[in-house]
């Protein structure tokens, strides 16, 4: 059979997007099946509400502006180290073997503003750099890239995306909207010629000057449009039809149905809570610098636990396949940019909000490749007769803040000493927890985070991890 | 001096060569879909017209996908081609396409064509007849989506594929959709120079 040239745009590249698809689709070895789905609590949250709880006497003490009214409960982890949790945790409970809680973590000395704080956890710099969930994706040495790096609900605010340009992420309506779309405007039905046409001009851009700046470009657009081509069709074949109309269990729907489809392999949801003032979601309700009512606060962190216990209850009971659950294949992250001081200076202690506290913060894990049930990490100022150590007093003049305690990186334990000054190195820090997940994920190694460029990386928590 | 000045040019042309072209991002492209397809309306309502109100309005932010220049940075944010990226890129151009081809059949109110495109468009809705396949007609139709961006390489391989006796088998308005989509569905078009 003789080709002609149109044969060949047909033969040869013609069909180049939907010849991927098999190949996307046929990702199917279990091991490879790893994601993560984060739930960023933004706008710094306090865990004296939740799992780094303090006793009732230090708020009749006027130390700790924390409004449950209630004891909080000894939380025991299954490593020997144990924390205070909050009254409100309780629908948590049924979880306690699923979750780990990584408490005492040191953000920064220098920096306390939110930005700072998310661009820390997400990039490893304060002042901004490329965050690493994408890179999951595209840098995991366990397993091929998804057409898509992730999913996003409510992060718009966040420093991820704008930070850089290589993040692909889907507001969560977004996506619900241009799955629609795809689905009643096929890219490719009845338009491949045309498709094949386009593909062979960038083919050929790319030729001129391969080294070039601009042919470059060309390939990049030609590689590109042949993943959005193979995307497109999986985002044309995900059944729509009945997600779940609440708006929590909505969003994880679309993340089970395109983890399912072995689509992406990172989701990100940032909590949005309702002012009641505005009537409109808040990013910042976890901000509560200003006096709130006792029922305001205690109910944002009721909503948070119920917001947490739903997640998790779903990834537990959502079937991955026939013989895994969702949180069988899916590592769960709890993270807020810092915690939040005790109270705040020169207000009366009944009309005193909170403010940024970045020597301590909490985060929690769950799911797959995570030891559930450990408690690590601890805060100091646990009760008020408590000695403070004096690198505390040298950061936190005023005892506004609770602090982490240094940690021993051998035995993975907190330490109870007091130190005489403050040295980040004894202190467990954000590049700690971010190292962990690179193990997680099995990450290069020149990615992992470290203090300075030369320095060793932080250590990853080996106790968290399976 | 004359030395580290060269090596100084050697470095730069290096480092530029590093960095692929990035899209021309949202606004660049609207400038040029609203200069040459269609007249202009207000920038609020450009996205709505081509039926993809769902680029700009609340809550979804489709538009800061396709590339935008943030002010903050000096630069174009999202510019690099992604699969994201392009599947929204296909979808705007889809629309455009189906516009321009729908518009021998159909009149729309709502479908304001640059006066200089309708002459040419009007001889290509008459395909395959001789009048409409005339390289002049093509070539009128090249320049006005094109604006002499293009190579002369890529003007040549456009023309020869739309040229081919392959194409007078289909209807005016198949080719005139895939005469657009692949105008602007091309690094010349889509990528900064």
């Amino acid at each position: 059979m003789k080709l002609n040239r149109r044969d060949l745009l047909k033969y040869g590249l013609g069909g180049i997007g939907m010849a991927s698809l098999p190949m996307r689709l046929s990702i199917a070895n279990p091991s490879e099946d790893h994601f993560l789905f984060m739930l960023f609590l933004e706008g710094g949250a306090d865990f004296s509400y939740l799992f780094d709880g303090r006793p009732l006497e230090m708020t009749q003490n006027k130390l700790l502006a924390n409004r449950t009214g209630k004891e909080p409960q000894l939380w025991r982890g299954a490593n020997g180290t144990s924390t205070w949790a909050s009254s409100l945790t309780s629908p948590l409970l049924p979880f306690k073997n699923d979750l780990s809680i990584v408490n005492g973590v040191f953000m920064d000395k220098t920096f306390a503003g939110h930005n700072n704080m998310i661009d820390l956890i997400f990039s490893g710099n304060p002042l901004g750099g490329e965050s690493f969930l994408p890179l999951i994706n595209t840098k995991s040495l366990s397993a091929k890239p998804r057409p898509l790096d992730g999913l996003k609900k409510n992060g718009g605010s966040l420093s991820i995306d704008p930070q850089h340009t290589s993040i692909i992420e889907l507001e969560g309506g977004d996506a619900t909207e241009l799955i629609l779309r795809t689905q009643k405007q096929p890219l490719l039905a009845k338009k491949q010629e045309a498709w094949d046409f386009a593909l062979s001009r960038m083919k050929a851009g790319g030729l001129l000057d391969p080294a070039g700046h601009w042919s470059q470009g060309s390939t990049q657009l030609f590689n590109q449009s042949v993943q959005g081509q193979a995307l497109a069709n999986i985002l044309g074949s995900l059944d729509m039809s009945s997600l779940n109309p609440d708006v929590d269990l909505n969003f994880l729907d679309l993340y089970s149905r395109m983890v399912q489809k072995n689509m992406m392999r990172v989701a990100l949801e940032a909590t949005r809570s309702f002012d009641f003032a505005t009537g409109q979601p808040d990013r910042f309700m976890f901000d509560t610098h200003g006096i709130q009512s006792d029922e305001i606060h205690v109910k944002l962190y009721q909503d948070t636990v119920d917001k947490i216990s739903k997640t998790l209850e779903y990834f537990k009971n959502t079937a991955y396949d026939s013989t895994r659950s969702l949180l069988d294949v899916s590592t769960v992250m709890v993270a807020t940019e810092f915690g939040r001081t005790m109270r705040q200076n020169h207000v009366s202690f009944e009309d005193c909000g909170t403010d940024h506290n970045t020597f301590c913060n909490s985060f929690l894990f769950a799911g797959k490749g995570i030891r559930g049930g450990q408690v690590i990490g601890a805060s100091d100022f646990q009760t008020s007769q408590e000695e403070l150590s004096p690198a505390h007093l040298l950061l936190d003049k005023d005892k506004l803040n609770i602090m982490a305690k240094p940690f021993d990186f051998a035995t993975e334990t907190p330490l109870e000493v007091l130190p005489s000054e403050f040295i980040e190195e004894h202190y467990l820090t954000s590049g700690s927890v971010v190292n962990t997940l690179f193990d997680l994920f099995s990450m290069p190694k020149d990615m992992y985070r470290r203090k300075n460029i030369g320095a060793l990386a932080y250590p990853s928590l080996r106790t968290l991890l399976k | 001096m004359r030395f580290l000045f060269l090596n100084l040019v050697l470095w730069m042309s290096v480092t530029a060569q590093a960095a692929p072209a990035k899209l021309i991002g949202s606004s660049a492209l609207s400038d040029k879909i609203f200069s040459r397809v269609f007249v202009a309306t207000t920038p609020a309502k450009q996205w709505t017209f081509l039926d993809l109100y769902f680029f700009t309005y609340p809550p979804y932010s489709f538009i800061n996908q396709i590339g935008h220049y943030d002010a903050a940075s000096f630069e174009i944010k999202n510019g690099d081609p992604n699969s994201y990226n392009m599947i929204l890129l296909g979808v705007l151009i889809d629309n455009i396409s189906q516009l321009l081809s729908d518009s021998c059949s159909t009149t729309s109110a709502r479908l304001q064509l640059q006066k200089d495109l309708q002459p040419s468009l009007t001889k290509l809705c008459a395909w395959p007849a001789l009048s409409a396949i005339d390289e002049n007609v093509l070539i009128e139709f090249f320049h006005q989506i094109t604006l002499f961006d293009y190579s002369f390489e890529e003007k040549q391989a456009w023309l020869s594929h739309f040229q081919h006796p392959d194409t007078l088998k289909k209807t005016a308005s198949e080719v005139i959709y895939e005469m657009t989509f692949t105008l602007m569905m091309n690094p010349h078009y889509l990528l900064k120079k």
